[in-house]
């Protein structure tokens, strides 16, 4: 119970925030910080409980049914990454206080980052795959809401369409992987699921499973080729950028992976596929984040980067990798918070974000400096920092990694290598020479000096003294990711090894880079030219456009508006589908057992075929009306011969007063004038034939098949004794099936209502 | 218990609706209260309802024609909802246009107890008469309009649904022909006992009764009329259309389908059938909703595609044993919540219509900033019929997949949710276009009481039951229960 | 007889077909109504024809004398009549007021609802 207030709490400062009256002033900011802190506080609690292998749970029945709980649990990877939400989420709610502060809309701001919060902490937290589903949907949809916030900019509102199109779509991908697992492992509770009961890996539906799991995870991770929302949701507001990008909203597609890896994971399938993706992603963020001028966008192409990272390790899925992954997902969250906040920082202090106009700022902006220097010594991997730890696992873990080693290792080397060239560029035009900027630059005020400080100061503390993170976070979420223990041993520095030479000699291609900038910036720009329609969005644009155009041409061919079409082509359908079940079970047999014919029949049936021809040909009204009386009567002559008075009065009857209202209502109609093309009655009259002969088979077939007329035998024994009449027809209507004859009466007494009401409204309408 | 009490509800319906005509044409100065009696009538037949709950005696009446089961008393309530939300959404249109007032409410109740009737039917001639008996007023209703587009809906609903009832008469003479009898359980053991032998004319046979009402569905490809009638017809009547006649084929469709044709030698081939349809209407469903620019001919495709959803429930006849009853009750949680779901969206366009005088999405820019609530409403509903949590969309949506893998058909689960990432697409857009869009002018606006009264009960049913589903989820399942074998 | 009605059948229903994909309103409802008694007369044809004897008790008998014509079709077929003259009889009036609002009776013309973003295609231009 504990547990859900504490994770849920956001949701309550979501519902309440458009109403506090607190944001006006600068503490409410403070207040509201002190929610999400109260939960980091009490996730810290928990630290040494899960690091004893315990675990913490609170479940209520949803729907039971289905077998469907709304369950949390916390394990070392959900309290992990609920540090890292509540955490940041405390610094980046004291942060937007101040950023923020005095613009209007700050409430509903708060509201969707509460809520972002709230859905957040739900979706680790999570221990049935349902609960877990509905709170990423929520992610996706109040993301939405935070990206979009400045809706005054057409390029917020377009990427966070983008961004909610293409994480809400992953999103409904994983309903059906998470549906499927959900009946293969017979049960939606995660632990269960991790812990093999399913033996999903072995299963036939692995595939399909596999690849809607990765379909979700990867759009939500920004992997390629989905990695284009990702930098265009840089339109939000910076601190939420912060938050979404460097702890949360990005990480839940890794986090989704570990938390699957012991069900899903170690498989040849899954291998290949995230270590490709994964290297492919991260080897293509950190070149484009090379030659990106804007700091936010340096900043999200190398979270690209970072992600593609964090797959590829949790694909190599070697102890080895999946400790490397647990601490490069926490130095990430650390070393990005802080960047992503100094970079608000700079933007509100000198009112720009872009390289080219900035210089200086050690001076003029010191703590905000230090800051992003520690930052950017994490994003280039070298240095005492966490982030370094982390690099150097990943290269180890590389190094370990038997198939397609060699790659992979270039991969990394390659990416650890252009980060840093990244990082240092960022650095050199940032911090150094004189003050630059658009307006006189200034300090920010201490809410927004925190995060980055704290952040950056725990990257280094983590880094000097990994033993305060490796025996209660890293070990229990590793082991939570492996699905057995794992051995986690941290530290700086591991003498010389192949991981620091190679690290080395990224180094040198950072140093080739930087040398060769200006040389490099022409290929590498022909390098994401030729990549055409892989460059962000475009693909998503392409397809966005096709998919449009496809729908248009399939409206145009079916929904023409042609009243003749439409019932042609479902007369069509209906006279194929039915030939086709002829042609495919047979059954329909034809023999020559068919009773004689007498004269006089032979003239009703020649009347009611005139009648039909006679319709036909028609040109006129009185011909018209002619023609369907003949075959009117003559159907109710047949219905008297053969057995039937009482049709046979119906219909005399319904068929007078058809003709006489054909008179009364078409009256003043002109001439049948329009007339076909030759062509057009050819294709209708083939039609209409094919119709004519199905339905005479159909008459034949049916007449063979003789059945014992169960209802028949019964209405004919009882009709006397029990309901009192001989007319069996009658006793039928009035007796068994009242209810029939009723529903007959009010369907007649509506179509009178509605002759009237067509007629009787026209006259009011018209003036 | 008496005939009489059996067919309450539907009296009670239809007793309002003559009461509806004589007030009109005795006290035509009081028309204000014509709708009044109309949801009376409805309230009456919804305590009817109730109270056979409470007493639980279920059994079959009019020699066996009609069924008072947990079946037709859920598709009752369901009615009774649909109605009594249309009638409140219908109330500003009918007074603006002014003519015919109480011809128009007896008329949307006739449908109302032809669909219950259709829903309690376990007879195929009573299947038709209820099924004629809700068709007739309905094509009446969709011509009821002063301009020329509203006749024309009405002629071709009316053409359309004259061939498709002939189909589906010439199905059922079929079974009779086959079988001797028209009673479902009966047709049932007929089949089981020698239709073996007949197995070529009963797919003939599944096949004109697929066909009959493949067109009061709206599936591919019966759906033709969808978005012109939708487009054409008065807006509360189309609404009406989406969701009314859309529930009522799908509760006949099991009942004949699970009950009178479930032999597995023809079940094989029918749920093959329905799963085609269900695949060819999603798609082409929602890829044809995607460049609608007026928001009656988007909410007309997507019907088509939400049929297809349905559609997968009845595929799902193959679980075995305990669980067979999972598909048809997926199909009915399916229809409460697009009951809903998409009521409240059309409610939302009539209420926005009525203010701003276009169906055109492109005017719905900036709606978030003129009127807040009736934007957070509809886009609930719109969020609702994409199938995202937290709405009871997401639930129908999870339980039909749920049903489909079950029942092996994980291709079809798959290619439902490539189209429900489709269909996201164009329902998103529209809320984007609310909450994003710049809006033209700035004035502000507010529905009518009415309109607001149908609006919130809708959408709070869609949130509502999306946090909390079980209470509707149970009683799906115990009405599916009468098909359990 | 059978064959001979069956093809009876056929052809009212190849008639009435033809006439509903015809332009002309009038011929569409005419071809309604030969396909509603198209349609009874395959129910009737199909469920056995008996010749001249109705389903009748004979006085002081307590089931009617076999052979005799199948009451059930008979039952179905009158709500087929009754309904369709219903629809017909509506349809009429419909189409009697879309003449008059369109002011033409070419089906064609009926197409005020289309999507007008949607180009449409020339369907039998040459007409």
């Amino acid at each position: 119970m504990t547990l859900a207030v504490f994770a849920l709490c956001g949701f309550a400062m979501a519902l309440a925030a458009p109403f506090l009256p607190i944001w006006r002033f600068r503490p409410g900011g403070w207040l509201a910080a002190g929610v999400p802190a109260a939960s980091f506080v009490y996730f810290l609690t928990l630290v040494p409980r899960i690091g004893d292998d315990e675990v913490v749970t609170a479940s209520w029945n949803w729907i039971p049914t289905l077998d469907v709980a709304f369950a949390l649990r916390v394990d070392g990877l959900a309290l992990l990454m609920a540090l890292l939400v509540s955490g940041m989420g405390a610094l980046v709610v004291l942060y937007s206080g101040a950023y923020l502060q005095g613009k209007p809309g700050l409430g509903r701001f708060m509201a969707y980052l509460f809520g972002f919060m709230g859905s957040m902490l739900g979706l680790v937290l999570a221990a049935d795959l349902i609960t877990l589903f509905v709170f990423w949907e929520l992610t996706s949809i109040t993301s939405f809401l935070l990206i979009s916030f400045e809706t005054e900019k057409p390029e917020a509102r377009k990427a966070a369409t983008q961004a909610l199109l293409v994480t809400g779509g992953g999103g409904l991908a994983l309903l059906g992987g998470f549906a499927l697992i959900g009946i293969e492992a017979g049960t939606y509770d995660i632990a269960e699921i991790t812990a093999g009961g399913g033996g999903l890996a072995e299963s036939s539906r692995y595939l399909p499973i596999l690849v809607l799991v990765l379909a979700g995870a990867f759009t939500k991770s920004a992997q390629f080729p989905f990695h284009f929302w990702l930098p265009g949701a840089m339109a939000a507001p910076t601190p939420v950028s912060a938050y979404l990008h460097s702890a949360t909203m990005v990480k839940a597609g890794v986090y989704l992976l570990a938390r699957l890896h012991p069900a899903l994971g170690d498989t040849t399938e899954w291998t290949v596929a995230l270590t490709a993706f994964g290297s492919v992603t991260m080897v293509l963020g950190a070149f484009i984040a090379v030659h990106q001028t804007d700091l936010k966008l340096i900043l999200a192409y190398s979270t690209v980067a970072a992600l593609g990272l964090l797959v590829l390790l949790l694909g190599i899925g070697t102890d080895l990798a999946v400790k490397g992954a647990m601490v490069f997902l926490l130095a990430h969250a650390l070393y990005k918070g802080t960047l992503f906040l100094a970079a608000g920082s700079i933007d509100h202090g000198t009112g720009t974000r872009e390289l080219g106009k900035l210089g200086g700022l050690a001076r003029a902006m010191p703590i905000t400096a230090a800051a992003l220097a520690v930052g950017a010594v994490s994003l280039a991997g070298f240095g005492p920092v966490l982030a370094f730890i982390g690099k150097e696992a990943l290269i180890e873990a590389v190094l370990h990694f038997g198939q397609a080693g060699e790659a992979a290792v270039i991969g990394a080397v390659v990416t650890g290598g252009t980060l840093f060239a990244v990082a240092a560029g960022m650095l050199g035009r940032l911090l150094i020479g004189a003050v630059r900027a658009p307006h006189h630059p200034h300090e920010s005020p201490w809410e927004m000096l925190a995060g980055p400080v704290l952040l950056s100061v725990l990257s280094v503390v983590f880094a000097l003294a990994p033993a305060l993170i490796s025996g209660g976070l890293v070990a229990p979420a590793a082991a939570a990711v492996a699905g057995e223990q794992v051995k986690v041993k941290l530290a700086l520095w591991h003498g010389v090894n192949t991981a620091l030479l190679l690290s080395l000699l990224s180094l040198a291609i950072a140093a080739a880079v930087l040398w060769n900038a200006p040389r490099l910036r022409p290929v590498t720009a022909r390098i994401a030219d030729a990549a055409g329609p892989l460059r962000p969005g475009e693909l998503y644009y392409t397809s966005l456009l096709n998919l449009n155009r496809v729908a248009r041409q399939q409206t145009r061919l079916l929904q023409h508006g042609y009243l003749r079409l439409y019932l042609a082509i479902t007369l069509a359908t209906a006279v194929a589908l039915t030939v086709a079940a002829i042609a495919v079970r047979g059954g329909v047999e034809l023999d020559n057992s068919y009773g004689d014919i007498a004269f006089y029949e032979v003239i009703i049936a020649g009347v009611i075929i005139a009648g039909a021809g006679l319709a036909i040909r028609a040109s006129d009204r009185l011909t018209a009306v002619v023609a369907l009386g003949a075959v009117g009567f003559g159907v109710a002559l047949v219905y008297a011969f053969f057995g039937a008075p009482d049709l046979a009065l119906t219909q005399f009857l319904v068929e007078t007063l058809t003709v006489l209202l054909f008179v009364l209502v078409f009256y003043r109609l002109p001439r049948l004038a329009n007339v076909s093309p030759v062509p057009t009655r050819v294709r209708d009259a083939a039609l209409s034939l094919a119709a004519g002969a199905l339905m005479t088979v159909l008459v034949l077939a049916s007449i063979t098949q003789t059945s014992d007329h169960t209802l028949t035998a019964y209405f004919a024994e009882t009709s006397k004794p029990v309901a009192f009449g001989r007319n069996v027809v009658n006793v039928i209507l009035v007796d068994f099936r009242s209810l029939d004859t009723l529903g007959e009466i009010i369907v007649l007494a509506v179509a009178a209502l509605g002759v009237v009401a067509m007629l009787k409204l026209r006259r009011e309408d018209s003036p | 218990m008496n005939s009489l009490d059996v067919v309450g509800p539907q009296l009670a319906v239809l007793v309002a609706a003559g009461l509806v005509l004589l007030l009109d044409s005795l006290v035509p100065q009081q028309r204000r209260l014509l709708p009044v009696v109309a949801l009376l009538g409805l309230i009456v037949s919804a305590l009817w309802t109730t109270s056979w709950v409470g007493r639980g005696d279920y059994q079959f009446l009019f020699d066996g024609t009609l069924a008072l089961d947990k079946y037709s008393v859920f598709f009752y309530y369901v009615f009774a909802g649909i109605t009594a939300t249309v009638v409140l959404a219908s109330i500003d249109w009918v007074n603006r246009e002014g003519r015919g007032q109480g011809e128009y409410y007896a008329l949307v109740l006739t449908v109302c107890s032809g669909l219950m009737f259709l829903a309690a039917s376990r007879d195929l001639i009573t299947i038709f008469l209820a099924l004629e008996l809700s068709s007739i007023p309905q094509y009446i209703l969709a011509g009821w309009g002063k301009d020329s587009k509203s006749s024309e809906a009405g002629l071709k609903y009316l053409l359309l649904g004259a061939i498709a009832s002939s189909l589906l008469l010439y199905g059922m003479a079929l079974i009779y022909g086959i079988t001797g009898t028209t009673l479902l359980p009966e047709i049932a053991a007929a089949i089981k006992a020698d239709g073996e032998t007949y197995r070529g004319l009963l797919i003939v046979a599944t096949i004109l009764l697929i066909a009959g009402f493949g067109f009061k569905m709206a599936v591919v490809p019966f759906q033709m009329w969808v978005p012109d009638v939708y487009q054409g017809a008065p807006t509360p009547v189309a609404a009406f259309l989406s969701v009314g006649s859309k529930a009522a084929a799908f509760a006949v469709v099991i009942r004949i389908f699970f009950e009178g044709l479930d032999a597995d030698f023809l079940s094989d081939d029918w749920s093959m059938i329905f799963a085609v349809l269900a695949a060819a209407s999603m798609t082409l469903g929602n890829v044809m909703a995607i460049v609608q620019t007026d928001i009656k001919r988007m909410l007309g495709y997507s019907s088509v595609a939400q049929a297809g959803n349905f559609m997968i429930g009845l595929a799902a006849i193959s679980v075995a044993g305990n669980e067979f009853t999972l598909g048809a009750s997926a199909i009915l949680l399916f229809v409460a919540a697009y009951a809903f779901t998409n009521l409240g969206a059309f409610v939302g366009v009539i209420a926005i219509s009525q203010r701003i005088g276009s169906d055109q999405i492109k005017d719905y820019a900036g709606m978030w900033k003129r009127s807040p609530v009736l934007a957070l409403a509809v886009a609930f509903c719109l969020i609702s019929l994409t199938g995202i949590p937290p709405t009871v969309g997401f639930w129908a949506k999870l339980y039909i997949f749920n049903a489909g893998i079950r029942a092996d058909l994980v291709w079809l689960v798959l290619i439902g949710v490539l189209n429900s990432v489709v269909a996201g697409y164009y329902y998103l857009s529209v809320a984007r276009q609310m909450f994003m869009g710049d809006a033209e002018e700035d004035k502000k606006f507010r529905a009518s009481p009415s309109i607001t009264m149908a609006l919130g009960a809708a959408t709070i049913g869609v949130i509502v039951f999306g946090i909390i589903p079980m209470p509707l989820m149970s009683a799906a399942q115990d009405a599916a229960e009468i098909f359990a074998r | 007889m059978e064959l001979l009605l069956a093809l009876t059948v056929g052809i009212l229903y190849a008639a009435g077909l033809y006439l509903l994909l015809r332009r002309s309103l009038v011929k569409v409802i005419v071809g309604l109504a030969l396909l509603t008694n198209g349609a009874n007369l395959l129910i009737f044809t199909a469920a056995g024809l008996v010749r001249g004897r109705p389903p009748l008790v004979e006085a002081g008998e307590n089931v009617p004398q076999a052979p005799f014509a199948d009451p059930v079709p008979q039952a179905l077929i009158l709500t087929a009549i009754v309904i369709g003259f219903g629809l017909q009889a509506f349809a009429m009036a419909l189409a009697y007021r879309v003449y008059r609002e369109s002011g033409s009776e070419d089906v064609d013309s009926l197409r005020t609802t289309e999507d007008p973003s949607i180009s449409l295609p020339k369907v039998e231009a040459a007409e």
